[in-house]
């Protein structure tokens, strides 16, 4: 097994419920543990399934698919998301989800 | 009889000759160029010559509104200025909200143009279908604030009775990135248009409300795009919430915040001075633009630190952006007094924060010395030594203010040296948007190809998928990046032609029905983007005939450099510059190596013909 942590950019709190820390009204944060070879969109699959709040804020309503307008930042490192989605997590990875659209 | 959302009449103003008169705008072209920008681009194209300087008085400065403007669609009072400007000395489109777009035409006018240059400081007031020059005199040198306050006095109106869009100092100085600013803060601010009218020794512009006099095809369509619109955007993002500053934290996970002019991406106090924290922190009052529903323009009052009690309008993302991180200043309420004394001085906010902090780099790296910053402590953060030095360079006051008020390009020229390394424009002279373009490439990209002078195409990013597009799929793939600007560039100056607010909508489809409901003329939205294009074609022609080389449409050194750390960091968009722009023209439909539109690519837009009515001779 291997631990992973998992930052939200996008605004989510309580909803989120008590596996996520608030720690702003901006973010929150979970740690998880999964088996080796997981991909990220496999954890945030098996994450929504098990999380209506999670499920609601990255997941289509229709269709179930993961929203389009979501970046991915894998150890502060930003990249295509089909690309990281894709990719094996290691243990300790860090990964951050945002808007692609954010203001300003 | 005019179309629905439209008066059919256009002022015009000779002010070297004080004479003033009407025009009718006819449906045929109002149905080509529908309003703001790509009616000001047609008029900027056919009345400007390449000879004309942006100073001189044969330059018009052309304020256009849309359709949407005061038609009951909320939030619709974005009017558009196009003239040839001082940053690029080619065109320049600029947008501002508040009341202007709908009062100008509950005045009688769907826009105004400007020509010649008046002998004395004179503003023009449009009342009742009518218009007048008046005597500015005693407003000449008040900061804008000021002079909206004074005209709101000397006309006896209150507050919500008028809109004034003024200039400050920084206008009458002719500083070359001084803005057009009014109705408490709202700025049209890119390209020096604020300098062209004071070229003009135009002080104010000032509009009445009054009933609407012009009608709208469907009211009941009207009411349901507004309500469908403000539905989707109290959940799309933070704005409902938080404002523009809501999106300040979640662009610096990005790497797209600028921080220390482009020398780090690494800014740890970014959630104290984003919106979210603004909005908890101080005390904020609504103060919307014309029946805006989403309200995101607030007054805000600093309620911790050294400017505690400081009373403003709310900064926008560039603003605390310009006057937080750029600077190298943590303290928000900072950030709120420095946004407020550019907006009352009359400058553009970005390029004044690129032109700080480059003074901040050169005094860090010793090329400026303490005898040419004249007593100013430029250090990193240094919050009233930035104050103190907008005052001068709105005076164009001493070595340092005169310098900078030729904006950052021009300044490093100037200086000499190395400096020019690490100064941040276009190598058009541009000022880039609020951010750290590095880490947001479409923009980057957009911003050096435009023809508006600022960005063209993108906003924040670029949401293909409202439109049944494909998504950017790859944040740093060169030649994706180039199609995806090309492909959706139009739709975003279609906005820009009908007079609405980014805010009230990021989807097109939204404000197509809301204008298909105003009109009644069922555009689809191969229609809407064709009348963007026309915009977008007519200012990169007019930019050609105005001297547009190739070696412009880049970035500077450090703008176009690669990023040290943050999540951009090693991220070389220079290392394919020169494919994406050929991928980009031939997407554009223009001339592979020199930008040109193609003869075949005006045909499709409809407007070969008076192109080359135009331009006579010009082989295309």
């Amino acid at each position: 097994m291997i631990h992973v942590e998992l930052e939200l950019w996008l605004g989510s709190g309580q909803e989120l419920g008590e596996d996520f820390q608030i720690l702003s009204p901006l973010r929150s944060k979970t740690k998880v543990e999964i088996p080796e070879g997981t991909t990220l969109r496999e954890l945030l699959e098996a994450m929504g399934s098990r999380n209506p709040g999670l499920k609601e804020l990255l997941f289509e309503a229709q269709g179930g698919c993961l929203k389009n307008q979501l970046l991915f930042i894998k150890n502060n490192r930003l990249d295509s998301p089909s690309r990281l989605l894709e990719e094996a997590l290691a243990d300790g990875d860090q990964v951050r989800v945002l808007p692609v659209y954010s203001g300003g | 009889m005019a179309p629905p959302g439209y008066l059919g009449r256009l002022l015009r103003v000779d002010l070297s000759r004080g004479e003033i008169w009407s025009e009718e705008l006819l449906e045929k072209d109002l149905r080509t160029w529908v309003g703001g920008v790509a009616l000001g681009a047609k008029y900027l194209m056919e009345e400007v010559g390449p000879t004309v300087s942006w100073d001189h008085p044969e330059n018009r400065l052309i304020f256009t509104c849309g359709p949407l403007g005061g038609s009951g669609f909320g939030g619709a009072a974005t009017f558009n200025v196009v003239s040839k400007g001082p940053m690029t000395e080619m065109a320049g489109s600029s947008q501002a909200n508040g009341f202007m777009g709908a009062y100008m035409k509950f005045s009688g006018f769907d826009g105004v143009i400007l020509q010649g240059r008046s002998s004395r400081p004179v503003y023009l007031e449009i009342k009742e279908g009518r218009a007048s020059l008046k005597d500015a005199s005693g407003l000449w040198g008040l900061p804008v604030d000021e002079t909206e306050a004074e005209l709101h006095r000397e006309l006896g109106a209150k507050r919500l009775q008028v809109s004034v869009f003024a200039i400050g100092p920084a206008g009458e100085n002719l500083v070359r990135y001084a803005a057009i600013v009014g109705d408490g803060g709202h700025v049209a601010a890119h390209n020096g248009l604020g300098a062209v009218m004071g070229a003009k020794n135009l002080k104010a512009l000032v509009a009445h409300r009054a009933p609407r006099g012009f009608s709208v095809a469907d009211p009941e369509g009207v009411k349901k795009a507004d309500l469908e619109c403000f539905g989707f955007m109290k959940e799309f993002g933070p704005f409902y919430r938080w404002g523009t500053g809501g999106g300040f934290s979640t662009i610096y996970g990005q790497g797209a915040l600028p921080v220390r002019n482009y020398t780090t991406n690494i800014f740890q106090e970014h959630e104290k001075m984003n919106g979210q924290y603004l909005r908890t922190h101080f005390r904020i009052k609504s103060r919307p633009c014309f029946r805006c529903r989403m309200a995101h323009v607030k007054e805000v009052t600093v309620t911790e630190g050294p400017y505690s009690g400081f009373t403003a309008e709310e900064p926008e993302y560039e603003q605390l952006a310009a006057w937080g991180p750029q600077i190298g200043n943590t303290d928000l309420g900072g950030a709120v007094v420095l946004a407020h004394e550019v907006d009352r001085l009359g400058m553009d906010c970005n390029e004044a924060s690129w032109c700080v902090g480059w003074a901040m780099e050169c005094c860090e790296r010793g090329v400026l010395k303490p005898s040419q910053t004249e007593g100013l402590e430029l250090s990193w953060g240094n919050v009233e030594a930035v104050r103190e030095l907008l005052g001068r360079i709105s005076r164009r006051q001493g070595f340092l203010g005169e310098l900078l008020a030729e904006g950052v390009m021009r300044a490093a020229t100037r200086l000499g040296g190395e400096t020019s390394q690490w100064a941040i424009h276009t190598m058009r002279g541009a000022s880039p948007r609020g951010h750290d373009h590095r880490g947001r490439w479409t923009e980057l990209f957009d911003t050096c190809v435009s023809n508006t002078s600022t960005i063209e195409s993108s906003f924040g990013g670029i949401q293909a998928s409202f439109l049944g597009m494909r998504e950017l799929e790859d944040p740093f793939d060169h030649l994706e990046v180039a199609r995806i600007c090309a492909r959706f560039n139009g739709i975003r100056q279609f906005d820009d032609c009908v007079g609405i607010c980014r805010l009230a909508s990021m989807n097109p489809l939204h404000i197509l029905k809301a204008f298909n409901a105003v009109t009644g003329w069922n555009f689809n939205l191969e229609d809407a983007f064709r009348v963007g294009l026309r915009a977008v074609n007519v200012l990169r022609l007019f930019n050609l005939s105005h001297g547009l080389r190739m070696e412009q449409i880049r970035p500077s050194q450090r703008y176009g450099s690669v990023p040290k750390d943050g999540p951009a960091a090693g991220r070389d968009i220079m290392a394919r510059w020169e494919e994406m722009l050929k991928v980009y023209h031939e997407e554009m439909g223009w001339e592979p190596s020199t930008g040109w539109p193609l003869s075949s690519t005006l045909e499709r837009l409809g407007i070969r013909a008076w192109w080359e009515g135009l331009s006579g001779t010009r082989k295309l």
